[in-house]
């Protein structure tokens, strides 16, 4: 495969599974700025990293790798160290019209719930959210899927507590 | 609310966001320009301020140290058992001078590097000397430090030492000898550490914005 249908599949697999990027990004992040940066930096990675990808697994799980190594390493340093990135990125935010005030709830019902999970806790959560079997979450995230079992029952229980006051 | 509510808001919310982003090469290059040029910026930020740290700083200790000039030798003073007011006087000029040295020395490389991002075509090029003349500044500024501090120690040591003694070779050499090197080595570590904390961070960024053009480009 030459380089430009390379370029020409991977545009398609990132576009069509862009979903994962934006979840990443809502999970990791509460403001549009910094939404907007993990965004950046995750699409980055992900292309940079494109050479690397063998196949071996699907593009997704790989794609899940990437983008969440991204938000819970790289760029929690990056933005330790100094805000980098005052870019935006192209993608269509949604406008303050656009959101409704249910959805804005909604948001707020979510920031709640996930702010207090810590960062394992949200890649599990978010994963099980998109209907990842345990033995997927735990191929994505590193952990054994006894791990990833007893973890999920923590995250219940405490999400339970958040959503039952 | 059960887990199962909040699973269908979360999903409601992305799928509000998954709207179709095109992806090529060309953006892939934009948005890592647009961050190296970001980067840029933040460091030139980062640099005016020191510049006009090192020239204020070093602008006040120089009518200050001028002060000693007029002060008696029986006045009560800062280290009036050690230093006399003229050595007082040289001490603190040097330090003034040294300041406005390494300000001037800043001065320069900023202007450097705001002449490659007007004059350089290329991006990557830019950001490789703008990579040097950072470690250079860094360097300087460690040099600067590991020079003058110890020069200063050293000064003290044989004052407490030899106050008002003729110098003679006895064992009294090696404790000023040794109080200096460990001055030495303190202050190289310490500067070090901290051109590393300010600086540190802009080389491996600009190095990894480098390295992301060099992926794009192969």
């Amino acid at each position: 495969m030459n380089n430009k249908q390379q370029e020409q599949l991977f545009v398609k697999q990132v576009t069509d599974s862009q979903g994962i990027i934006h979840k990443v990004c809502r999970m990791y992040c509460h403001n549009d700025e910094h939404r907007k940066d993990l965004f950046q930096e995750i699409l980055i990675q992900l292309w940079n990293s494109y050479a690397s990808f063998r196949g071996d697994s699907k593009f997704s799980t790989w794609m899940y790798r990437v983008a969440l190594n991204v938000a819970i390493q790289d760029f929690r340093k990056v933005k330790k160290e100094q805000k980098l990135f005052s870019s935006t990125p192209k993608f269509k935010e949604i406008s303050e019209e656009e959101i409704s005030s249910a959805d804005d709830d909604n948001l707020k019902l979510i920031h709640n719930a996930i702010s207090s999970l810590n960062k394992l806790e949200k890649a599990i959560i978010m994963l099980h959210f998109d209907n990842k079997s345990n033995e997927e979450i735990a191929s994505i995230t590193g952990i054994s899927q006894n791990y990833v079992r007893v973890k999920m029952n923590r995250i219940k229980a405490k999400l339970k507590k958040i959503l039952t006051h | 609310m059960e887990l199962e509510e909040l699973k269908s808001v979360w999903v409601k919310v992305i799928n509000k966001e998954c709207i179709k982003y095109e992806f090529s090469q060309n953006k892939a290059k934009e948005m890592i320009q647009k961050k190296s040029n970001t980067l840029l910026t933040k460091l030139e930020n980062q640099l005016r301020y020191k510049r006009w740290f090192c020239f204020i700083i070093g602008g006040i200790t120089i009518p200050i140290s001028s002060i000693y000039l007029f002060i008696k030798d029986d006045s009560n003073y800062l280290f009036e058992n050690i230093f006399s007011p003229i050595e007082m006087f040289s001490i603190i000029l040097i330090l003034g001078l040294a300041l406005i040295f390494l300000g001037i020395n800043i001065s320069l490389n900023y202007k450097k590097i705001i002449a490659l991002k007007t004059t350089s075509e290329n991006l990557k090029v830019t950001l490789k000397r703008v990579s040097h003349i950072l470690k250079a500044i860094m360097k300087t500024t460690v040099y600067y430090d590991t020079i003058i501090v110890p020069f200063i120690s050293f000064l003290v040591l044989y004052r407490i030492f030899f106050n008002e003694e003729s110098f003679l070779f006895d064992i009294r050499i090696l404790y000023i000898l040794l109080g200096t090197l460990i001055t030495f080595l303190f202050i190289r570590y310490v500067s070090k550490r901290q051109q590393e904390t300010r600086f540190g961070p802009f080389v491996k960024n600009l190095e990894a914005c480098i390295l992301d053009m060099d992926v794009l480009d192969d």
